[in-house]
């Protein structure tokens, strides 16, 4: 090993950045002996650099201090680390909402707080707070998208979901509701909800068919409440509700979360799995995404009225062609 | 190459994933001695565990054969390393194009091949295929996406893109379409375009109004060939396309390409981002997902003629009542 004579330059970098994360008094030798198992003459070689860290070692370091190496060591790299929680029969509905309500109690506590919401179809938050919709979305995630096999052989009913699963669902729309959110919606938005409605009606997955349309009575009184909370720009539980319209662009359902001391994205895949990072440069390409959608958008909360009532009327008129394609199936 | 015994270090499972990014003929010891510029010896020393690799040295391999550490770390089975590419400013359309066309120039050279794709939109090459609508999408990104102030005042018009821009988007175009693919669709595969249309229409963007007759008329021809392509169940190279149809499952535009005995998934997201990834886990669950979306999709490519009527007139009419609107 003694051929490795130059410094290399990253070695010491790297701890330099790490001597920096932690409290002035503390001695780094001291900590990074104690760490890696070796003498505190050892640990001064490798802070000097006459030592070669390993990677083994690199990687107590990482485990210790939590910290990005590559954002240490490639700084500039188009490359990030995403977390990929997809929700399947290890990871159910129940315990997907309970992240969520996490995620939602973590924002929450922080003194600052940015919210955006780039919504592809509505944020099912909101639907969460009229139980026959919950219900059915929750159904239908789980019988037909996560395809977990309890649900195979059910039919919905407006009384099919464990009722524990449903006070979770509430309490996310508790939660979602009292923070102050900016999304931004198509007319589209709406689409996949009565996709799904039409698609069990005409599979017969429902137990008793005019469930279909009370679903779609509920949608309508969905849209007037949410119209309302738009016109006020507040939600219901005191959140702050800014909404905007876009028309020419539909994306993925994405969410950014800027915090006092975190920033985090969420991209929806695959309708319920989530792929997650803090990535502070892919964050503030997101930011940046989102303020051109923002851009290309109308605001039709607290104002413009005539835009909203457009806007909330097309919603409706969605509704009511679908109620129409219920009756002449029948 | 000789076995190496294999000692469970990290350092070890580092170069073995550096390793297997190398195509089989050629001597990792040699490759790694010419990179770190040390001896073939020393190089040994190193895949032995007998050497240890630095940091500077790491990072180069790293940065070459796009390895993260943190995902080497990480002992979460959740977490998967991507590259992003997201069209702006300072990364160009021409960037971007030319990225995407060395990716597909590298699936196409492999000897086994196939794209799996799952499509919101239609997938992003057939707007490359007829001129006046590549020339339409490409100056809306710049224009309204991106926000390049080079087309802040400018009109469209079919020539405003330079032609070595058109060039390159074609060629993303030819090459797709000499990869044999499976493809599911949803029925809102065009919705995106025709707002698009629109909502330039009615901000009079278009240099001349009937521009966006043409456009409609293009898009017409289109789904026109991708319906034949369908029925012959080979796209327009040859290679073989199947392509089914599903109305409510289909929330993203992900691809998978499945190579030799590699494999990597796209995901194009927010109209111009790419995020791409070769991590195995990820892989695995993408594949299964569109096997899994498959079993629920209907077929329309060869068979099927009654269902893949009704898929591609549901588009044509929708074509047809816009442009129908436009005067």
């Amino acid at each position: 090993m003694g051929s490795q004579s130059t410094v290399p330059s990253i070695q010491t970098d790297f701890l330099n950045q790490i001597r920096n994360k932690l409290p002035d008094n503390s001695s780094f030798a001291d900590e990074l002996a104690e760490l890696l198992n070796v003498s505190r003459d050892s640990a001064y070689r490798r802070i000097r650099g006459e030592t070669v860290l390993s990677l083994d070692e690199v990687k107590k370091i990482y485990d210790q201090y939590e910290l990005s190496i590559d954002a240490i060591i490639s700084p500039d790299s188009n490359m990030v680390l995403i977390d990929h929680q997809a929700v399947d029969f290890n990871f159910s509905i129940n315990e997907w909402l309970k992240s969520i309500i996490q995620n939602l109690t973590l924002a929450k506590t922080s003194t600052t707080l940015d919210l955006i919401y780039a919504a592809k179809d509505i944020p099912a938050f909101h639907y969460f707070r009229f139980p026959e919709l919950t219900t059915f979305k929750l159904f239908v995630w789980s019988k037909t998208i996560v395809k977990d096999p309890h649900y195979e052989q059910l039919l919905y009913s407006h009384d099919v979901l464990p009722k524990e699963v449903f006070l979770e669902a509430t309490k996310a729309w508790q939660l979602y509701s009292s923070l102050a959110s900016t999304e931004i919606w198509s007319d589209e938005a709406i689409n996949s909800t009565l996709k799904q409605i039409e698609f069990y009606y005409e599979c017969d997955y429902f137990k008793n068919r005019t469930m279909a349309i009370d679903l779609l009575n509920q949608l309508d009184e969905f849209i007037t409440n949410i119209k309302e909370e738009a016109a006020e720009g507040k939600k219901s539980e005191g959140g702050g509700f800014t909404l905007y319209q876009n028309d020419i662009l539909i994306p993925d359902n994405t969410i950014l979360v800027k915090m006092t001391d975190a920033q985090v994205v969420f991209i929806n895949y695959n309708t319920t799995d989530l792929l997650t990072t803090y990535q502070d440069s892919f964050c503030e390409k997101t930011e940046m995404y989102l303020k051109t959608l923002i851009k290309n958008s109308a605001l039709i909360s607290a104002t413009a009225e005539k835009e909203r009532n457009r806007f909330f009327s097309r919603l409706s008129e969605k509704i009511s062609i679908s109620k129409q394609k219920l009756i002449d199936l029948k | 190459m000789a076995q190496i015994p294999a000692p469970q270090n990290i350092q070890s499972i580092f170069l073995e994933q550096i390793r297997k990014r190398l195509s089989e003929n050629v001597s990792f010891p040699d490759v790694l001695a010419e990179l770190l510029k040390i001896s073939r010896d020393s190089a040994y020393r190193r895949i032995r565990g007998e050497t240890v690799l630095s940091l500077d040295e790491a990072k180069k391999l790293c940065d070459l054969f796009v390895v993260s550490l943190d995902a080497l770390f990480s002992t979460s089975v959740n977490t998967s390393l991507f590259h992003h590419r997201a069209m702006s400013t300072s990364y160009t359309l021409e960037h971007w194009l030319n990225s995407v066309g060395t990716n597909l120039t590298y699936i196409n050279s492999c000897k086994q091949k196939e794209l799996l794709y799952v499509a919101r939109d239609m997938p992003i090459f057939h707007n490359f295929r007829l001129p006046a609508l590549s020339s339409f999408k490409m100056f809306f990104w710049l224009k309204t996406v991106i926000k390049d102030p080079t087309y802040n005042n400018q009109l469209f018009q079919v020539e405003i893109i330079p032609p070595q821009i058109q060039q390159a988007a074609h060629k993303l175009w030819k090459l797709y379409s000499s990869i044999p693919g499976s493809e599911i669709w949803s029925d809102e595969a065009i919705n995106e375009t025709l707002k698009q249309i629109e909502f330039y229409y009615e901000c009079r963007f278009f240099g001349d109004h009937k521009q966006a007759a043409m456009l409609c008329d293009q898009l017409i021809e289109l789904i026109g060939l991708i319906k034949a392509e369908a029925e012959a169940g080979k796209k327009s190279g040859g290679e073989s396309f199947r392509l089914y149809k599903n109305e409510i499952l289909i929330a993203n535009n992900t691809a998978l390409a499945r190579m030799d005995s590699r494999r990597i998934v796209y995901i194009n997201y927010n109209t111009l981002n790419l995020l791409t990834t070769h991590q195995e886990s990820f892989c695995d669950k993408t594949e299964k997902y569109f096997y899994n979306l498959s079993k629920y999709s209907i077929l329309i490519s060869t068979s099927a003629e009654k269902e893949r009527n009704k898929f591609f007139n549901k588009m044509l009419q929708r074509i047809e009542s816009f442009k129908n609107s436009l005067k």
